[in-house]
């Protein structure tokens, strides 16, 4: 887990951080190490038409921003990483002990399911484009439960509620588009965002 | 014969994967396998009587996925998909018909949306389907909450035999973290049939938790595992350990004591034909350990001694009361997370409180964020009941007593949630001056105890502390009693030692002295303060003086060093600078500065010529960007401490609140921190937070609002379907409270979008959030 990446979920600035502070920050990246993460993922032939039609799934992908990450691909990879409960749990307990201490360990825990997805995106062969995942671009958040299904999320704890939000918390879905040669596809996930005037963090950037 | 006479004599061969079978009929990924009970039932009998001929006993119908929440999406309810999976099931003509009870597939509150209530109703609605079958399989289950609720309903709404089974990972727990030990208790407590593990992992790998379950249990254990961990090939999960192999791992169960078994995913009809042969009979060595309480992952038996923390209760807890009063469960939880100690009295009872609602939120909140068991602590039968129906784990009940009408009421709950139970040797006469009649009143409860099936073992007797200020005679005959009644019976016993001391003058010395004096006559637990160090090092020291604590190791390593605080304040330099103070967190030396300030100045002056002005500088060095977020945060629960401070030097009438604040997270979102922020830095700023949590319908913000007739309102939702949520919270609240403001915030919020839904106010952060309270309020 890199520091740099906590401190900027942390809205940091090149402010002073005083050594308890630092300290602090420290002591909750390093609370996280005992949790590794649950993934799963799995290759997908898909088909284009209006949509995006992941074969002999469920799954449609609506929407001109997949279109558009998978324009070079020809297979994609479903994924869906968490957490766990646990970590939603430590979190909680400190929304009644420390609000200093819930705020670090949260923005620690969104690093370290980013880590877990770098992990995963290493272990993946061929071209990639940048992970993609609903809530993006034009990608409703309303297909993750699909997503959840078709991976069968269950195995690892994840579920969707009625307002197809993800739990435990900590969780991501999302797709890579692959293929066998090199793309060029990229996407400016700040450029496509309602926050991107407003927001001190641009978190999503990812090269 | 019926399954729960054949399994104490057979082992018993359920069949192997159903899942894996089906997806083999070409249902595209992502389909519930249940719709197949009416779509193409002929497919789904032949698998069934593929596992009849292999020599199966058991028959699971596919109903894994048949709850309401799963099932909304599909065209079918939960009536036709059970019913149909029990009579496919049964036209295979087995010995047994399992009716197969899966995950809801929603979390459970608090991490998650659903209720315990939803939840066992949810179960309940697929249990009334359940004629034909001759059992409930509840498998594949990860949260011990939901497991409880689904035994619960089978108990309460079937006559049913109920096998339960949990899914563990390699880490040797489930996912939310329960252990095997508390998950045997647990279960055993609600009084299941069989327990035991499938899915997930291979039979290699559930060795160990197989073992385990073994060393704890006293009914039989039921094994169904995967033919190995999932493998993706192509796109495909795959398990790949063969017939031929599977079977000599299940002789390995079978021989260890296993009397239930089956298969999990990528298992057939082949893998079960080689095990039937050797099926046999029963041979599970049954273990009775009685005695043991347990939360999700923490088992408490009573061989150290038990530290039972007291804090959870109103009485004397000026600031607990005052909370609660309020609706306000926090600074109940907080002392649950603050006490160590190895089982935590949960006391919530005050006359004008529904102390039946607030139990079962403490319950449900102190099981998420701490790991101790619990003894639930009433005057009202109903109130514990409700208590321990809650609490995921097997907990303690405070208290029956010598009363025939006590023991008619508390005896049946603690048999139904097989809990402990604290037994007050006291009766219609009330407290008798003699050891020996105390013990009486012990082999009374002990005598009834037995009626109900409830062993002397699960008992707790209190042989009761009087205050020596009043009957000095009486502090010997207690120790007396619990000398007798240690040495005659299996029973426990513990003290709720402080009473010991009352109206003497420093009552700790009396209370642990006393304590050192119960210890040596054999008392197994108390009910103490964790946060009197003194007490706890008299603890230590006597467990080495007994000859308990072997070698002193307990005591060396843990021996805590108790502070003169008195001295350190008194050599404590008063520094000038507030500012720098709270922004490194130094609560002491805000605390001395505020004290210093109450010396001179009224309370509300204090609040309104320093705590104001330096929230406020902190707050500009912020806006500067000199100073990042969790340094404002931290800056504003430093000085957290003056405000309290001041409260407790305010007189009750007077109120330093600068104006009450509804804040929520809105109804369908459950990403509360920056909620929890804002409420932080308003909270130090000297507002009052009327904070109704996440997941808040429009109805119940409304209702707080008109309730206090507050002026202000606070809304978050982090995702765009939660937006929409918050829109309709606006709406009502514009409706039918349309004094009141509404400030709203959120990761996907903006300015323009704020406007839109017709909030008054948008907040960035935190921060912007304390400028419109300044300009409301």
């Amino acid at each position: 887990m890199d520091k740099k990446d906590v401190l900027r979920y942390l809205g940091y600035k090149n402010q002073v951080i005083d050594e308890s502070m630092d300290d602090l920050i420290d002591k909750h990246m390093k609370s996280l190490a005992s949790y590794s993460g649950r993934i799963i993922y799995k290759v997908f032939d898909f088909k284009v038409d209006q949509d995006v039609h992941v074969l002999d799934t469920v799954l449609t992908l609506p929407g001109q921003s997949v279109k558009h990450m998978l324009s070079q691909a020809n297979k994609l990879v479903l994924f869906v990483a968490t957490l766990g409960p646990e970590v939603d749990q430590l979190i909680h307990k400190y929304s009644y002990v420390s609000g200093t201490d819930m705020l670090i360990l949260d923005a620690c825990a969104s690093v370290k399911i980013e880590d877990v997805l770098d992990q995963m995106e290493e272990e993946i062969q061929g071209y990639k484009t940048p992970r993609f995942s609903p809530g993006y671009g034009d990608l409703p958040l309303s297909v993750q439960a699909n997503i959840i299904s078709v991976l069968e999320g269950r195995r690892i704890g994840v579920t969707v509620s009625e307002s197809s939000l993800l739990l435990p918390k900590k969780t991501v879905t999302g797709f890579i588009g692959l293929s066998h040669e090199p793309m060029t596809v990229t996407y400016k996930f700040c450029d496509d965002c309602l926050k991107r005037t407003s927001c001190d963090f641009k978190i999503c950037n990812r090269e | 014969m019926n399954f729960r006479d054949y399994i104490k004599e057979h082992q018993v061969l359920f069949d192997g994967a159903l899942g894996t079978q089906i997806q083999k009929i070409g249902l595209p990924l992502g389909t519930l396998p249940e719709v197949i009970n009416v779509e193409n039932d002929q497919a789904l009998l032949e698998i069934h009587k593929a596992y009849v001929e292999a020599g199966c006993d058991v028959i699971t119908t596919n109903t894994f996925g048949a709850s309401a929440y799963k099932l909304k999406d599909t065209k079918y309810d939960v009536k036709t998909i059970v019913t149909k999976g029990i009579q496919i099931a049964k036209a295979a003509n087995s010995k047994f018909v399992a009716l197969d009870i899966g995950p809801i597939g929603q979390m459970m509150k608090p991490i998650g949306h659903l209720t315990f209530d939803q939840a066992y109703d949810a179960f309940c609605q697929q249990l009334e389907y359940s004629e034909g079958a001759d059992l409930v399989l509840i498998e594949t289950m990860s949260d011990l909450n939901e497991v409880r609720a689904a035994i619960l309903a089978v108990k309460e709404k079937t006559d049913l035999p109920c096998v339960v089974s949990m899914t563990f990972q390699e880490d040797g727990r489930t996912l939310t973290g329960l252990s095997p030990a508390s998950y045997v208790y647990a279960a055993q407590a609600l009084g299941v049939d069989a327990l035991g593990v499938n899915c997930s992992l291979g039979p290699d790998q559930l060795l160990p938790i197989v073992e385990e379950l073994l060393s704890h249990a006293s009914v039989p254990v039921i094994v169904q595992a995967n033919a190995g961990l999932p493998k993706v090939v192509d796109g495909v999960t795959t398990f790949d350990i063969i017939p031929d192999v599977y079977v000599k791992h299940a002789k390995v169960f079978l021989d260890k004591g296993v009397g239930l078994i089956g298969g999990c995913c990528g298992t057939s009809p082949d893998h079960m034909k080689l095990i039937k042969e050797h099926i046999g009979p029963a041979n599970q060595i049954i273990k009775k350990n009685e005695g043991i309480i347990c939360s999700s992952s923490k088992m408490v038996d009573f061989s150290d001694f038990v530290h039972i923390g007291e804090r959870i209760n109103p009485t004397g807890h000026k600031k607990l009361k005052a909370s609660l009063r309020e609706g306000d469960i926090s600074v109940a939880i907080r002392e649950g997370i603050e006490q160590a100690c190895h089982v935590l009295d949960v006391n919530v009872g005050l006359p004008d409180i529904d102390e039946l609602e607030t139990m079962i939120k403490v319950v449900d909140e102190l099981s998420a964020v701490t790991d101790l068991p619990l003894q639930i602590d009433s005057s009202k039968s109903k109130v514990i009941e409700a208590g321990l129906r809650r609490f995921p784990g097997v907990g303690i009940i405070n208290s029956v007593n010598g009363k025939q009408k006590s023991m008619d009421r508390i005896f049946p709950i603690a048999k139904k949630y097989g809990a402990m139970v604290v037994c007050l040797t006291l009766d219609e006469e009330g407290i008798p001056e003699t050891a020996e009649q105390r013990v009486k009143i012990a082999e009374k409860l002990i005598r009834e105890a037995k009626k109900y099936d409830i062993c002397e073992e699960r008992l707790i007797i209190d042989c009761l502390v009087l205050t020596v200020s009043a009957q000095q005679n009486q502090a010997m005959e207690t120790i007396k009693a619990i000398e007798i009644i240690t040495n005659k019976y299996k029973v426990k016993t513990t003290l709720g030692i402080s009473n010991v001391s009352y109206g003497m003058p420093n009552r700790p010395l009396l209370t642990r002295t006393f304590l050192s004096l119960a210890m040596s006559a054999g008392l197994h637990s108390a009910i103490l303060d964790p946060k009197d160090l003194n007490l706890k090092n008299t603890i230590l020291a006597t467990q080495v003086l007994l000859n308990h604590d072997k070698g002193g190791e307990d005591y060396i390593e843990n021996l805590h060093e108790v502070e003169m605080t008195s001295s350190v304040k008194k050599s404590q330099t008063i520094t000038s600078d507030l500012v720098s103070v709270i922004l490194k967190g130094y609560k002491e030396e805000t605390l001395a500065y505020t004290r210093k300030q109450l010396e001179t100045q009224s309370p509300l002056d204090v609040v309104n010529d320093h705590l104001i002005p330096t929230l406020d500088e902190v707050g500009l060095l912020f806006d500067k960007k000199e100073i990042f977020l969790p340094q404002l945060i931290r800056a504003a629960e430093t000085i957290g401490v003056a405000f309290d401070e001041i409260k407790s030097n305010l007189s009750t009438e007077t109120n330093v609140s600068k104006g009450k604040i509804v804040m929520a997270t809105v109804y369908g979102d459950i990403h509360d921190i920056g909620k929890n922020l804002v409420k932080i830095l308003l909270e130090n700023y000297g507002y009052e937070i009327i904070d109704l949590g996440k997941d808040v319908p429009p109805e119940a913000v409304l209702e707080a609002v008109i309730k206090d007739d507050v002026k202000l309102v606070g809304l978050s939702a982090l995702m765009t379907t939660t937006v929409e949520s918050m829109e309709r919270t606006i709406e009502l609240l514009n409706e039918q409270a349309p004094h009141a403001k509404i400030f709203v915030g959120g990761a996907v919020l903006t300015e323009e979008y704020a406007k839109k839904i017709n909030a008054d106010f948008y907040c960035k952060d935190a921060k912007a959030s304390v400028e419109v309270a300044q300009e409301i309020l």
